[in-house]
C-alpha cells in the first residue's frame, strides 16, 4: 500500500504556475503564448487535460512539446494580461502514464488553442477538454478523446480510437484499431477502420461508416446510417431514417420510421422496419443463416441467386388482399381464406436450406430471382 | 291490435331469428299461455320447410324465351306503349340496382380470392395492380350499371436532368415528404447541389427549420454553406441556434453565422455582423445550456463588443 502510495505521489511534476506569458499585439487582438518540452518514456501514455481546441500532430525525436496561444480583444495589453489571466501547467507521471494539465483560466471570450507534439514512441494520447475541437491528424499509437463540445477530426491513426463529444461531428479518416465513439448530436463518418466500430448519436446525426475490418454497431437517434463495406456483423438502429448496408457478414438493422437496404455476405440478417420498405440482397456464394425480416408498413423484397439454397416462409398479414409476389416456382402461396389474413407463401429453393422468415403487417412480398 | 294479432306478425321474423332478445322472449311467454299462437307457430313452420324442400332450378332458357315473349307481346301492341312494361318496372328497380352493384362487387371480390392465379391474361379485375388500388365509392348508374371510384398507386419511372422543371418538382416535393426521413435525406442531398435557385434555397431552409429528423436538417444545412451570407439563410440559422433541440445543430449553425469573425487576421469588426445575428446572440446567453454553443456565442460578442445581455 505503501509502495502504492509513494508510486502516485513519486509522480515527477515539474510545476510553472502563474508564469507570466508574453503578450504581443496581432492586428485587433493581443496573443499570449506560452510553450515547452519535456521527455517521456517509450511506450508511455500521455494525457492532457486542457480547455480549448486541441491539435494533435507528431513530433519527431523523444520530446513532448506543447504550445498554448490565446487570443483576446483588448483596449490595452494591461486589460489583455487581465483576460488572459494566464493559467496552470503541469506535469506529473505515474505508472507508465505522464499527465499534462494546461488549464488557462482566461475569460470565456478568450480563443484558446492547444498544440501538442507527440513523439512515436508515446503509445496512447488522452486528450480531455472541456470546450473546444480535437484534432489529430497523425499518431501511430492509440487516442481516448473526450470534449464537452465541439468537433473531433481525426487523420490516420494508427491504433484503436475512442472518443466523445458533448456536441458536434466526428470525422475519422483512418484508425488501425477499434472506433468507440459517441456525440451528443452531429454527423458521424469512419472512412476507414482496421477493427469493429461503434458510433452512437445521442440526439440525432447522420452515421456513415464506408468501410470497416470487423463489427459496425450504430446508433442514431434520428438520421441514416450507411454502411459501405463490413468485415463482421453490422448492427445499426435509428428512429427515423434509412439504413443501407453495401456489404456485411450479418445484419441486424432496425428503422422505425424509414427503409432498410441491405446486401449481405453470409450470417444471419434480422432485418425491422415499422414504417418502410425491406430491401434484402442475398450475395452470390453467400453463406447465409436463418434470417428474418420484419416490415410494418411497407414492402419487402428479396433478391436470391438463383443457385442458393434457402428455405422461405412468407407470411403477408394485409387486409383486404394480401400479395406475395414470386419469380421461384418452388415457392407455393396459399391464398388467405376469407376475411382470414394472413396470406402463406413456403417453399425450399434450390433443395433447402436456412430459413427466410418474412413478415409483412401491411404491404407485399416479392421474392426476386437475381 | 290485441296481443294475438301483434305475435303472429312477429313470427316469421321469430323463425329468422330477426326479433331482438326481448321481443323473443315476449312471444315465447305469449306462445305458452297460447294455444291458438302456438298452431300458427307450427304452421308457419311447415310453410318454411316446404319451402326450404322446393330447390327451384330454373332452365337456362328461361331468360331468353322470356325477352322473346316480350318482344312478341311489344309487336302485338301497335299502340306506342305509354304504360312502363313490368320489365322497365324490374329493370328500374332500385333495389334491383343495389343489388346489382352488390353482386359484381362480390363476383369480383370473391373470385379474386378463390380463383387469385386464374392466369386470364389480366389481374384481379382487369385493372391495375390490386394492391396499390382501393375502392373509394361506389354508385348506381344508369341502365342498371354501376360507377365505381377507384384510389390506385402506379409506379412510374421518370428520368431527367436537375434543370428539368417536371423533375424538380417533383424533388422539391419529395423533399417535404412527411412519411420517409430516408427519401427526404436524398432528396435533399441532390437539391443541395442547385441551391443557388432561390425555389430549391427556400425548400433547403424549409428543411432546415421544420424537418423533424436531425439528419435531414444537418444535410439541409451542407446545402445552405454556401449561401449563409443571404439574409434568409442567415434568419434560418438564427432560428436553429435559439430553437433546435439537437447540440450538433445549433455548433453549426453557431459556426456559420459567425464565419470570418474573429479570424487571424483581427480585421473584421461588429461590422462584420448584423444587428439581428448579435441580438440573436444575445438571446441565446440567456438559455443556452450547452457549455460549447454558450462560449462561442459569449466569445463572438465579445469579438464585436457587444454586451452579453439585451436591453
Amino acid at each position: 500500500m505503501k509502495l502504492r502510495i509513494a508510486n502516485l505521489v513519486m509522480a515527477t511534476a515539474m510545476v510553472a504556475a502563474a508564469q507570466e506569458p508574453p503578450v504581443v499585439r496581432e492586428g485587433a487582438y493581443w496573443v499570449g503564448s506560452i510553450g515547452d518540452s519535456f521527455g517521456i518514456a517509450a511506450h508511455a501514455r500521455l494525457q492532457v487535460n486542457t480547455r480549448g481546441n486541441v491539435t494533435v500532430r507528431r513530433e519527431a525525436g523523444d520530446q513532448v512539446t506543447y504550445r498554448v496561444r490565446q487570443r483576446v480583444r483588448a483596449a490595452n495589453e494591461d486589460q489583455a494580461r487581465t483576460l488572459l489571466g494566464g493559467g496552470v501547467k503541469q506535469v506529473s507521471s505515474a505508472r507508465g502514464r505522464v499527465v499534462l494539465e494546461l488549464q488557462p483560466i482566461s475569460a470565456g471570450m478568450v480563443k484558446t488553442d492547444i498544440e501538442i507534439g507527440v513523439p512515436a514512441q508515446v503509445s496512447m494520447v488522452i486528450v480531455q477538454t472541456d470546450l473546444g475541437g480535437i484534432n489529430v491528424a497523425d499518431f501511430d499509437g492509440a487516442v481516448q478523446l473526450r470534449t464537452g463540445g465541439g468537433d473531433i477530426q481525426l487523420g490516420k491513426i494508427g491504433g484503436t480510437v475512442q472518443c466523445f463529444s458533448g456536441a458536434g461531428e466526428v470525422i475519422i479518416e483512418r484508425a488501425g484499431g477499434a472506433i468507440d465513439c459517441t456525440t451528443a448530436g452531429g454527423n458521424m463518418a469512419v472512412r476507414d477502420a482496421g477493427g469493429s466500430v461503434a458510433l452512437s448519436n445521442q440526439m440525432g446525426g447522420n452515421i456513415r461508416v464506408d468501410k470497416a475490418a470487423g463489427d459496425v454497431r450504430a446508433h442514431s437517434a434520428q438520421g441514416m446510417i450507411e454502411v459501405g463495406q463490413a468485415g463482421g456483423a453490422v448492427f445499426a438502429d435509428t428512429q427515423g431514417g434509412f439504413i443501407q448496408v453495401g456489404s456485411a457478414r450479418g445484419v441486424q438493422a432496425e428503422s422505425m420510421a424509414g427503409t432498410v437496404r441491405v446486401k449481405n455476405d453470409a450470417g444471419p440478417m434480422n432485418l425491422a422496419a415499422m414504417a418502410g420498405n425491406i430491401l434484402a440482397e442475398l450475395l452470390n456464394g453467400s453463406h447465409m443463416q436463418d434470417s428474418s425480416l420484419v416490415a410494418g408498413t411497407g414492402d419487402i423484397t428479396v433478391l436470391i441467386p438463383s443457385n442458393l439454397a434457402v428455405s422461405v416462409m412468407a407470411r403477408n398479414s394485409t387486409g383486404g388482399t394480401p400479395r406475395i409476389v414470386s419469380d421461384f416456382p418452388e415457392i407455393r402461396v396459399t391464398p388467405s381464406k376469407f376475411f382470414q389474413a394472413p396470406m402463406v407463401g413456403q417453399g425450399a429453393i434450390n433443395g433447402g436450406g436456412p430459413v427466410l422468415n418474412l413478415n409483412v403487417s401491411s404491404g407485399v412480398i416479392y421474392l426476386r430471382r437475381k | 291490435m290485441n296481443t294475438c294479432e301483434k305475435v303472429r306478425e312477429q313470427l316469421s321474423m321469430l323463425l329468422y331469428g330477426e326479433l331482438s332478445f326481448d321481443e323473443e322472449g315476449a312471444v315465447d311467454t305469449h306462445l305458452e299461455g297460447c294455444a291458438e299462437c302456438r298452431a300458427a307457430l307450427e304452421r308457419e313452420q311447415e310453410l318454411h320447410a316446404a319451402f326450404d324442400r322446393v330447390e327451384i332450378e330454373p332452365p337456362a332458357s328461361v331468360l331468353w324465351e322470356s325477352r322473346q315473349n316480350l318482344q312478341r307481346q311489344i309487336a302485338a301492341e301497335h299502340a306506342p306503349v305509354y304504360r312502363v312494361s313490368w320489365w322497365d318496372q324490374f329493370l328500374d328497380a332500385r333495389w334491383l340496382k343495389s343489388a346489382g352493384a352488390l353482386a359484381l362487387l362480390s363476383i369480383g371480390f370473391f373470385g379474386a380470392r378463390m380463383f387469385p392465379n386464374l392466369g386470364l391474361g389480366f389481374t384481379g379485375m382487369s385493372l391495375v395492380d390490386p394492391g396499390a388500388q382501393r375502392v373509394r365509392s361506389v354508385e348506381s348508374g344508369p341502365n342498371g350499371g354501376v360507377q365505381i371510384v377507384l384510389d390506385e398507386t402506379r409506379q412510374r419511372v421518370v428520368s431527367g436532368g436537375l434543370d428539368d422543371q417536371n423533375i424538380r418538382v417533383l424533388l422539391l416535393s419529395a423533399a417535404k415528404d412527411p412519411s420517409d426521413p430516408g427519401l427526404r435525406y436524398e432528396t435533399v442531398g441532390i437539391l443541395n447541389d442547385r441551391a443557388q435557385a432561390t425555389e430549391v434555397r427556400d425548400t433547403l431552409i424549409y428543411a432546415l427549420e421544420h424537418d423533424e429528423n436531425a439528419g435531414v436538417r444537418l444535410k439541409a444545412m451542407d446545402g445552405l454553406k454556401p449561401f449563409v451570407r443571404q439574409a434568409e439563410v442567415r434568419k434560418a440559422l438564427a432560428g436553429v441556434l435559439l430553437s433546435d433541440g439537437n447540440p450538433g445543430m445549433r455548433t453549426q449553425a453557431i459556426d456559420l453565422l459567425t464565419q470570418g469573425v474573429g479570424d487571424s487576421t483581427g480585421n473584421t469588426t461588429s461590422n462584420g455582423l448584423d444587428r439581428d445575428i448579435i441580438g440573436t446572440l444575445q438571446e441565446l446567453m440567456n438559455h443556452e445550456n450547452n457549455a460549447y454553443v454558450r462560449q462561442r456565442g459569449e466569445r463572438v460578442l465579445q469579438l464585436v463588443n457587444a454586451s452579453r445581455d439585451t436591453y
